[in-house]
């Protein structure tokens, strides 16, 4: 199995710190530019994306918040772990099986209730598979102004850090 | 030969039947490949070609089992092949067990050409 390792000569000066916050941005960035190719039916798998350090977030915890509110920031400033990794991750028992299922098909109609009424009303097909991956590419090309604005937080003494702990 | 074709007959000739690209029949075992994604390389005329390879079958040790020797066949014949993961169950699909990897093949312009 071949090992593909990318060396960014361009960054090889800037200190771990600084690197760590830069990739947090870029993670946060992921779930903002997948968020639309998200499949969307309750939105709770949308909640559930979540940017972490050192480890992947405890998921059940994260799916029993994701049906009220955003996950994206919820562990903004903690180092779960040793290593030197910034994950997205999305935390529904279905995120995986959408993720990777290429035969899925977003359903084109709900039936809702609006002002106690049952109606029908349409519903735009949205999202598909791959959300994450396709995401990716856009959001890491955005990494050196993502360093430069992380160097910019640290210069300010902004006490508030994504990926660098508090 | 395209790199989808490339990687069918990898697949082919580890004594693997069934093996699809793009779509499947409705059969119980089978392999289908399907490339999904194209991130061009910014600095070189060349490109990262995404796929995915799906095995399903009635029978969930054997779709695991085959799910690897499409892995290992994919692997000898694309030396730069990128995997994603290892085979992965994603679940019973209609009874069928169904188990997938990724995988990146980095191409030149002249192979997309001839892909399309």
């Amino acid at each position: 199995m071949s090992v593909s390792l990318i060396w960014h000569k361009d960054i090889e000066e800037v200190p771990e710190k600084i690197v760590m916050e830069a990739l947090w941005l870029v993670g946060q960035d992921t779930i903002k530019e997948a968020m639309n190719n998200i499949p969307l039916d309750t939105g709770t798998l949308r909640r559930s994306g979540t940017v972490t350090v050192g480890a992947l977030p405890d998921a059940k915890a994260v799916y029993a918040f994701a049906p009220f509110m955003s996950t994206k920031t919820a562990y903004e400033g903690m180092v779960l772990g040793p290593l030197k990794v910034v994950y997205v991750s999305y935390n529904t028992p279905y995120a995986r099986r959408l993720h990777e299922d290429m035969s899925w098909k977003p359903r084109a109609w709900k039936y809702g209730r609006r002002k106690g009424k049952t109606i029908r009303i349409p519903k735009p097909a949205v999202g598909g598979p791959k959300w994450i991956e396709r995401a990716l590419p856009r959001a890491w090309s955005r990494l050196p102004q993502m360093i430069a604005r992380a160097r910019r937080k640290f210069e300010r003494g902004d006490t508030k850090g994504g990926g660098r702990g508090k | 030969m395209t790199i989808i074709e490339r990687l069918r007959e990898a697949i082919t000739d580890a004594g693997i039947d069934n093996v699809f690209m793009y779509r499947a029949p409705d059969i119980p075992e089978c392999v289908t490949i399907t490339p999904y994604m194209s991130s061009p390389l910014t600095d070189i005329p060349m490109s990262r070609e995404s796929f995915q390879i799906a095995v399903r079958s009635d029978d969930c040790t054997a779709a695991k089992v085959t799910a690897w020797e499409a892995l290992r066949a994919i692997e000898s014949a694309e030396p730069g092949a990128e995997f994603h993961q290892t085979p992965t169950f994603l679940g019973l699909e209609d009874g069928l067990a169904l188990f997938v990897f990724n995988l990146d093949v980095i191409a030149s312009w002249d192979e997309l050409t001839e892909e399309r």
